[in-house]
């Protein structure tokens, strides 16, 4: 990381009662303390300023979903567009406010383009996208596997990515969602959910 | 359309003696309402083979218990993990489950549930006295009206639900062009369906509910042990059936906000097409706004949680009003009954009331008592329901996401629809962590097709005139209560600010 650049004079009457290193004077500490006393006074500055870049990230999202749907209903009959260009429009013009009072903050240096709350707590973001694969693999092996085997897998899987180390708890509330799942779901409401090994055992011996 | 104490006592009679429909509709009806997925309107397609086998009355009977218990089914989620049973709740979890983190579920579930049932019979019984002026309502709302009322209710979910207005309103209007994927529903031509035929009819509503609440929930419950806070931790490991007195207190304190909140409701549900979840925002905003502590909504409050579940029961009556005064539905489960009624060859119109007075109004007074058989079923079970938010986080989520995501195939069957429901929930973990609230973005997907149908409607009686929107007197009225729900939380924030920035100015100048 580039070291910031810090003026001289603000280096004078620091805690302790130290002086500046560059006048000769020891000081009454190391000069690693004296980096991260200035470092800690940038970061106060900073964590004066608002985080707002991530706060684009939905206006993002809701741009580019504005244009695709313009661009589907553009050549269609002024009945089937009204709609769209009505609520799309009004969606732009709420979102170009948003940029205008977003680049003023930043202007005035209230606030600052990172994405801070958005990434942070760092060490649940592995677990947060953990889950979001365990979810996308059940969808896959669903038709496979069928809905009882499917949900004890991802059960199992999923506590164990949220730290869930006891197998005795692990097992029986995956086993007691499976069998839910599969009461709730097959025997009952007779929905259309695919069927596998262990459904089609049971329709046997039922 | 008239009716005498006889008669209504003869019916208060017969509906207490059918017990053995009631109490059943009502446990069913209750924990449909607590599983996202599951609302009154799919539960009852799923039962007529049940009810069209029945006589009529009791199929009538089973049907309104049912609808009205799962009002107050749709509550209990949403205080105890943040996702709203039915979108009538969404207004639920604002306060609700900010009580259940400050450890306080015990209370806000029997707040939720005597609100419920006390917004409930309040309304039913005004229902039955007042069924034929009541009516009348329904013929001044027309699709201008009703454009403006869905924009007003959209308005108003944006200043009360995002801490940012004008983040609540993109979220509102992101999720109303959402909810205007599909077909156009005059040409049939496809719009904004990205190629995929499962969105040719529009977004379904589960699998957007199920990701905006539950999965993006699940998602961000992670970064804590438990939902609860430290505080909250202590007060549910020590909660007491004090705590259900204290609520039942609570509730009789504040039984004029209940009263008139119900009646939000009741006018709400009168009208058809605008349904529970516009009603419940509309109560709180009210309830807001005449508080003498409005800074405190969204905290945590007792009156945060009566005035929206005593609205959204005050909708149950309501929307069964046009359907047996003038046989227009006034929402989805309405339309059910409807079927069933009409397949059991019932012409429904004012004549109804003078034909067959116990069927028009056996309906309304079957819903009082269903709701008095809802006091003894559901009260003593809210200190057990309020133990689920010491579940820890690591199983909690796997939890929610493992029955939700099941859920969301339930109604349409398709593996598509989890899909959906999982890029829902990754837009309602973004919209949360950034302040945008998911509940402006579903309500928008909700009301879309709505907006759409009353404006299409309006614009063709008028060739195209867009003034037609200005038109008419209720419109207007409606327009300059819309603007002044825009400009007024500006103004007072305003206000709030100078007599600040004056209080705090002023220890220095002495």
């Amino acid at each position: 990381m580039r070291r910031p650049f810090v003026p001289r004079k603000r280096n004078v009457g620091l805690p302790h009662g130290g002086e500046d290193p560059a006048l000769g004077v020891t000081p009454p500490r190391t000069h690693r303390t004296n980096e991260t006393y200035m470092l800690t006074e940038l970061d106060k500055e900073k964590n004066k300023q608002k985080p707002i870049g991530a706060d684009l990230v939905i206006p993002g999202i809701a741009i580019v979903f504005t244009i695709y749907y313009l661009s589907t209903i553009w050549n269609l009959r002024w009945e089937a567009k009204m709609n769209g260009l009505a609520v799309g429009g009004v969606l732009l013009i709420l979102i170009a406010i948003l940029l205008v009072k977003t680049t003023l903050q930043v202007k005035r240096g209230e606030a600052r383009l990172s994405m801070g709350h958005l990434l942070y707590p760092l060490e649940s973001q592995g677990r947060r996208f953990g889950l979001i694969a365990a979810i996308v693999a059940f969808m896959s092996v669903l038709p496979y596997l069928g809905l009882t085997l499917a949900i004890f897998c991802f059960m199992c899987s999923t506590m164990l990515i949220l730290g869930v180390r006891k197998p005795l708890y692990l097992l029986v509330t995956a086993f007691a969602v499976a069998t839910g799942g599969y009461v709730g779901f097959i025997v009952i409401l007779n929905t259309r959910f695919p069927h596998g090994v262990v459904e089609n055992i049971l329709a046997r011996i039922f | 359309m008239g009716w005498d104490s006889k008669l209504l006592l003869d019916l208060f009679a017969t509906a207490f003696g059918w017990w053995y429909i009631i109490i059943p509709a009502v446990i069913l009806g209750i924990i449909v309402g607590a599983v996202p997925g599951f609302n009154a309107a799919n539960t009852l397609i799923l039962l007529l083979p049940l009810t069209l086998s029945m006589k009529i009355e009791l199929a009538m009977v089973f049907m309104a218990s049912l609808y009205c218990a799962t009002q107050l089914g749709g509550g209990i989620p949403a205080i105890l993990v943040n996702i709203p049973g039915t979108g009538g709740a969404a207004a639920t979890t604002l306060d609700g489950y900010m009580m259940a983190k400050k450890g306080k579920a015990q209370q806000a579930l029997v707040l939720c549930f005597t609100s419920s049932v006390f917004g409930g019979l309040i309304t039913s019984v005004v229902v039955v006295l007042a069924l034929p002026y009541l009516v009348h309502l329904s013929f001044y709302v027309r699709s201008v009206e009703m454009v403006v009322v869905m924009l007003f209710g959209l308005t108003l979910i944006a200043v009360v639900a995002a801490e940012d207005m004008l983040k609540g309103l993109i979220a509102g209007f992101f999720g109303l062009l959402i909810g205007a994927i599909g077909a156009d529903q005059i040409f049939s031509t496809p719009r904004a369906t990205f190629g995929f035929l499962e969105l040719y009819e529009g977004v379904p509503l589960v699998p957007a509910l199920i990701g905006l609440f539950a999965i993006s929930e699940a998602l961000t419950m992670i970064d804590q042990k438990t939902i609860l806070t430290e505080e909250g931790q202590e007060k549910a490991a020590k909660a007491r059936w004090a705590d259900t007195v204290e609520g039942l207190v609570i509730s009789v304190r504040q039984w004029w906000l209940i009263t008139w909140t119900a009646f939000i409701g009741l006018i709400i549900g009168i009208i058809p097409g605008a349904g529970a979840s516009i009603a419940a925002f509309v109560a709180y905003q009210q309830a807001r706004t005449f508080s003498k502590t409005p800074e405190l909504f969204g905290t945590g409050i007792p009156e945060g949680v009566l005035a929206p579940e005593s609205s959204n029961n005050g909708v149950t009556s309501g929307t069964i009003v046009p359907l047996m005064a003038i046989g227009v539905p006034g929402g989805s489960t309405a339309a059910v009954m409807m079927v069933v009624l009409q397949y059991q060859g019932i012409v429904l119109g004012p004549r109804l009331f003078i034909q067959n007075p116990h069927l028009a109004y056996g309906v309304f007074v079957s819903m009082v008592v269903a709701y008095i058989f809802m006091i003894p079923t559901i009260i003593p079970l809210a200190r057990y329901l309020s133990r689920v938010t010491l579940i820890p986080t690591q199983y909690l989520a796997p939890l929610i996401i493992g029955f939700t995501i099941i859920g969301s195939f339930a109604p349409r069957e398709y593996i598509f629809d989890m899909g959906l429901a999982l890029v829902f929930g990754i837009i309602g973990y973004i919209a949360r962590k950034t302040g945008y609230h998911v509940t402006a973005i579903l309500i928008g997907v909700i009301l879309g097709p709505l907006f759409e149908r009353y404006l299409m409607r309006a614009l063709r009686i008028s060739q195209g005139n867009i003034m037609v929107l200005f038109s008419s007197t209720v419109g207007n009225f409606l327009w300059v209560l819309l603007l002044l729900s825009l400009f007024l939380p500006y103004l007072r924030q305003r206000r709030l600010r100078k007599t600040r920035a004056k209080g705090a100015a002023e220890p220095s100048d002495s």
